[in-house]
């Protein structure tokens, strides 16, 4: 079933801080959303609200036009995996597993415990004696076999090492093809994480300054290569991410699509162009000067 | 009950007795030593369920004061709302109040039946009013259970909540005590003494009060719990 994530000019307010300020965004199943934003930009502040785990001060947030907040049928129907301090838990992961298990029909326990094996993480050993990456991969698990509408995964790979967050992300890839779901991943570190990415939500300072599917964004720049006064005489001008250099060779990041023109004047300079990386934009969109929408 | 707020209500009271296996145990452990090296009549005289009814109070306060903290983000990570949170802790309460009760006065019985303890237990009249007697130190047990949940909604929620709750608590806790104290304390134990009535009004009065009071507490508690904003460690 198709499902549709809404949220409709949504604030929050925290005590007398304004947290988040009109955020507009939707999101429907079978993609995998990318949200990213600088520490501290609002982006676990957005995931608690779509969790139900806080209450919008201002506007809607819906799930196929219900809102789910203490909604006994769609609560469950939303997992929210992010990082926890495990130092006091006793319990192994076999036993969270059968927890999750009990309140949500859905979850896959065959799955779950495919999922611990390839992490190479125990399902038997107490939460507490195990290492930042194995209790990750314990949270991870659970969120990938629980079959859930929506999934976040916030920050969820911190303390995994390499191959553990490589076999991570090709389980989201497979889990997303398996069945319609929605998943949103929050991190910011996107180099790793942003092949995966459908569509890409960007939080800065409590808004949402832009939502796009990531093929789109990417084109919101490119990289120009050639000789140096070539490159600098076509870049000139132009809005720079960055320069580098090697020996005669001049290599721009520059911010804007290109025009039919510029692409015929970059053939005329036998220059080469190629696509931006999520992370460079990423950085540029959201250093804190104006004129960057 | 939903099944959803019958599975909570069965794990959080497996949870406390769990916790409770190891209270009981403790404290039955206290008391044999007590009686073994002090020689002190009042006290040799003394049951384990008599020496155990304002230890269960305490004990049960401390069980609601971990609730929320304890349970809250567990219950809605694993789906649960609010309000099936609420009913199944509370729900959790009474049970784990009549699982302490029961168990201490079964160990009381059988300590009782061993010539080095005492079998002494508050001098209530018998028939129907012994019922509403023990009734009534099961509710104040209880009460005390809400009262350390509605302190730990209330720091949940912030400083200024938390210190309304146990202002409120204070003030509950003594009411109760005072409506349910008796003239003169055969027992000599504060917890045992309060078990009686206070003068001029009939037990089932009393009882009525009580359960008044507690559903106060609850419909503060649902009232703080409706809404409360869950943290994130």
């Amino acid at each position: 079933m198709n499902s549709v994530l809404k949220l409709e000019k949504v604030s929050l307010d925290i005590k007398k801080d304004n947290i988040l300020e009109d955020i507009s965004v939707e999101m429907e199943t079978g993609k995998i959303y990318g949200l990213i934003g600088r520490n501290g930009a609002g982006k676990t502040s957005i995931l608690s609200l779509v969790a139900s785990f806080r209450k919008p001060t201002k506007g809607t947030l819906t799930i196929d036009g219900v809102d789910p907040y203490e909604n006994e049928k769609l609560m469950p129907k939303v997992d929210f995996l992010y990082e926890v301090d495990y130092s006091d838990e006793y319990d192994t992961a076999g036993k969270m597993f059968r927890m999750t298990k009990r309140y949500k029909v859905d979850f896959d326990m065959d799955y779950a415990l495919e999922l611990m094996e390839g992490f190479g993480a125990p399902v038997d050993k107490a939460l507490h004696k195990m290492s930042k990456g194995q209790q990750a991969a314990v949270n991870a698990a659970i969120g990938l076999a629980s079959g859930s509408q929506v999934t976040i995964f916030d920050e969820v790979t911190n303390g995994m090492d390499a191959p553990s967050r490589e076999y991570f992300y090709r389980q989201v890839l497979a889990a997303k093809e398996k069945s319609s779901r929605i998943f949103i991943l929050s991190t910011h570190i996107v180099s790793e994480m942003d092949y995966l990415f459908d569509e890409v939500i960007i939080v800065h300072h409590g808004r949402v300054t832009l939502q796009e599917p990531l093929d789109v964004l990417l084109e919101r720049g490119f990289r120009v290569s050639g000789p140096e006064e070539k490159v600098a005489q076509f870049t000139a001008g132009k809005e720079l991410l960055s320069t580098e250099r090697l020996g005669p060779i001049r290599s721009d990041m520059v911010l804007g699509r290109l025009s039919e023109a510029e692409l015929q004047e970059i053939d005329r300079l036998y220059l080469d162009i190629s696509t931006v990386k999520l992370q460079d934009l990423f950085i540029r969109l959201t250093e804190d000067k104006e004129g960057v929408e | 009950m939903s099944g959803k707020s019958g599975l909570a209500t069965t794990d959080y009271s497996k949870e406390f007795g769990k916790w409770s296996l190891w209270y009981i145990p403790i404290f039955a452990l206290v008391y044999i030593i007590m009686n073994v090296f002090i020689r002190e009549p009042e006290l040799n005289d003394m049951s384990f369920f008599a020496m155990a009814l304002s230890a269960n109070r305490i004990y049960m306060l401390v069980l609601g004061i971990l609730a929320a903290y304890t349970f809250l983000e567990w219950s809605l990570n694993l789906g649960l709302t609010r309000k099936i949170f609420f009913r199944a802790m509370v729900a959790a309460g009474v049970i784990v109040t009549l699982f302490v009760t029961v168990v201490t006065a079964a160990i009381s019985f059988v300590f009782g039946l061993m010539p080095w303890f005492g079998t002494g237990i508050p001098d209530v009249p018998g028939g129907t009013e012994t019922i509403v007697h023990v009734g009534g130190y099961m509710l104040s047990t209880l009460l005390y259970f809400l009262g350390g949940f509605l302190i730990s909604v209330g720091f949940y929620r912030g400083f200024v909540p938390g210190m309304s709750a146990v202002v409120l608590n204070v003030i509950l806790f003594m009411a109760t005590d005072v409506l349910w104290s008796r003239d003169e304390g055969a027992a000599g134990f504060p917890a045992i003494d309060s078990l009686d009535l206070m003068t001029g009004m009939s037990m089932w009065a009393v009882a009525a009060v009580t359960l008044a009071v507690l559903a106060v507490v609850c419909a503060a508690l649902y009232y703080m719990i409706r809404n409360i904003p869950v943290k994130i460690k």
